[in-house]
């Protein structure tokens, strides 16, 4: 056995190990649980990784194809082109919305500083600068990134932007009362709570004006203009072959095909609106058949692929399941 | 089959979907015993803790669904409960982003002087990787602000004063789940509780897994389910009659539309049939 094989077949007897024990073993024996958020993270960190994996399978199997010229070659020319515009256009996406935190998130920064400030007054600490220094230092910040918020462009007509002005204002007031009196830290709380506000108003005005912009837009078009409407009439086109399938498929040849329609057709009643209309003891009977019958024959199923799904997992975790089976390395 | 049928019978069933849409028709949702053991449980939570909403679908399941999923927020946020969106699914992403402020919209045009606002009255957590991994680290968590830490756009969670409550599993009073994976339902069923708690829990589920679903609630480990666009339309009736001055039928409209195009499909079958034996009869000749 190679060093490789060797490797992939411990790591997941001792990743199956570790969940059948968190499972089993009981609190006062070992306390799985200080470590399980971490060990939790770590492998979904892992499994996140699958994501480059796939991208890169896809350019190994599709790239061949383009670049050789092989059958339908076409068709993976556009599966690449569409992943590519996709990816491009949601990171430039994902990159605004993250520029649009951070500008806001400066605020609430401030707004941090201004509390420790107090608290560190409260609690008499001589380890940090003077108040006063503390104090021309967070407004000095703070001035400088409320320049960078262009008053002009705030529209007071929009209910968003009126109140970005509000919250500025009220924020401009409690800034000039520090102002005053660098020493005093009285309006240092009342800032706090008003610099927190401003980050979650700014933020949403930013995301507002966000709406407008050209990457928003191609956002909006790759999502709701293609991906949607292309994945729901695919779903949709199943209403249109299980209503011709109804007319040509669904004849009754014998005594079951007969009950089988006599039930689908009772819940099929007992659903619509017009089946109460036809005679009100649909329902009843519809509910009869999903919990009595149907109930029973699907638990079986269920614990039968269950129990199949038990020793598959147990195959998985002694590694008997595989290539060594006939299957190629 | 003849191209000529089978274009009429796309032409019958474009036309009875297409009726009640244009026109607004509305009838009365079939009862179910099961829409209504949701909507009481739903209706008696009282705000003292949190309703986890776990939007799991995307555009394939839509339909049915959203429908479902917007009703139960609509009645959670009527009772003031907050509520935390949550996805195991990658598609439900824009759902989850535009759903709640869709409900909150309605509602304020509905009553007057009420407001509805995100980080008061909802959170969207955004769709979180790791499926069962995470499922599981959540009953275990001692902090569940901490394990989630951020929300969708990025904002602390420890900013939203009405969730700073946010600890443990016991915080949450209610889970209510919308798939039509039965998977991911499972996963859930599975993880979503501890040794003594378990939230109160209801599912939507598309009509075609409801019979896998209603083993779950027969057995007593959910506490309501919506089957379909059905379902959902029932659950508009209950918070119709409930609330006076709502008169949204939003999803009543399509289950009518549906109901139209289920009745010609049985209407279909018969004709088949009656086909299938003149055809048989003919071939005995």
């Amino acid at each position: 056995m190679n060093i490789k094989k060797l490797l992939i077949k411990t790591f997941t007897f001792i990743g199956g190990l570790y969940f059948f024990l968190e499972f089993v073993m009981p609190e006062s024996v070992f306390d799985f649980d200080k470590y399980h958020e971490s060990i939790s993270n770590a492998f979904i960190t892992m499994s996140c990784m699958a994501v480059g994996l796939g991208i890169i399978n896809l350019m190994v199997l599709h790239l061949d194809r383009i670049v050789y010229k092989k059958k339908d070659y076409f068709f993976s020319l556009t599966l690449l082109l569409s992943l590519f515009i996709t990816l491009v256009i949601l990171s430039l996406d994902w990159y605004q919305n993250e520029k649009i935190v951070s500008k806001a998130n400066k605020f609430l920064t401030l707004s941090k500083f201004s509390e420790v400030i107090l608290d560190d007054e409260k609690a008499k600490n001589s380890k940090v600068l003077a108040v006063n220094i503390r104090n021309q230092k967070l407004i000095s910040e703070l001035e400088k990134d409320i320049n960078l918020i262009d008053k002009n462009s705030i529209n007071i007509n929009e209910a968003k932007e009126r109140e970005l002005k509000e919250v500025l204002e009220r924020v401009e007031k409690s800034k000039d009362n520090i102002k005053k009196d660098y020493h005093s830290t009285k309006y240092n709380l009342n800032l706090s709570k008003r610099l927190r506000n401003l980050s979650i108003v700014y933020r949403e005005y930013l995301q507002y004006k966000n709406k407008d912009s050209l990457i928003k837009k191609l956002y909006l078009i790759c999502f709701d203009g293609f991906f949607n409407p292309l994945v729901m009439s695919m779903f949709s086109l199943l209403g249109f072959y299980v209503a011709t399938a109804a007319f040509k498929a669904f004849k009754i040849k014998s005594f079951e095909s007969f009950l089988m329609m006599l039930s689908a057709l009772i819940v099929i009643l007992g659903q619509v609106p017009f089946g109460v209309k036809i005679w009100n003891g649909f329902p009843s009977l519809r509910l009869w058949l999903l919990s009595v019958p149907s109930t029973g024959a699907f638990r079986a199923i269920t614990l039968g692929a269950f129990i199949a799904g038990l020793v598959m997992a147990l195959r998985m975790w002694f590694s008997l399941e595989g290539h060594e089976k006939g299957g190629k390395n | 089959m003849q191209g000529k049928t089978r274009r009429f019978i796309y032409l019958f069933l474009i036309i009875s979907l297409i009726f009640p849409l244009t026109t607004g028709y509305t009838l009365k949702p079939a009862p179910s015993s099961s829409v209504n053991m949701f909507f009481n449980k739903v209706d008696s939570l009282e705000d003292t803790g949190y309703a986890f909403i776990a939007l799991d679908f995307g555009p394939q399941s839509k339909a049915e669904n959203l429908y479902q999923a917007k009703v139960v927020i609509e009645h959670l946020m009527r009772k003031r409960i907050p509520i935390i969106l949550f996805s195991m699914y990658t598609l439900a992403e824009p759902i989850l982003e535009s759903l709640a402020f869709e409900v909150a919209n309605n509602l304020q045009k509905e009553i007057d002087g009420e407001y509805w606002e995100y980080g008061k009255d909802w959170i969207n957590l955004g769709f979180r990787p790791g499926a069962s991994l995470l499922l599981q680290a959540i009953p275990k968590s001692k902090n569940l602000q901490k394990l989630f830490s951020k929300d969708a756009k990025g904002n602390d969670l420890k900013d939203f004063p009405r969730f700073d409550a946010l600890r443990t599993i016991n915080d949450i009073i209610f889970l209510g789940q919308f798939t039509s994976l039965t998977g991911v339902f499972d996963t859930y069923l599975q993880f979503f509780k501890t040794k003594d708690y378990r939230p109160v829990f209801g599912h939507g589920c598309s009509s075609i897994t409801i019979p896998e679903s209603h083993i779950y609630l027969d057995s007593g480990q959910i506490d309501g389910l919506i089957g379909g666009i059905a379902g959902a339309s029932a659950y508009e009736e209950l918070l119709n009659n409930k609330y006076d001055k709502r008169n949204n039928k939003e999803a009543s409209v399509l289950n009518t539309g549906v109901g139209v195009a289920q009745l010609l499909i049985v209407i279909l079958i018969i004709l088949g049939n009656i086909n299938f034996t003149k055809l048989k009869k003919y071939l005995v000749k």
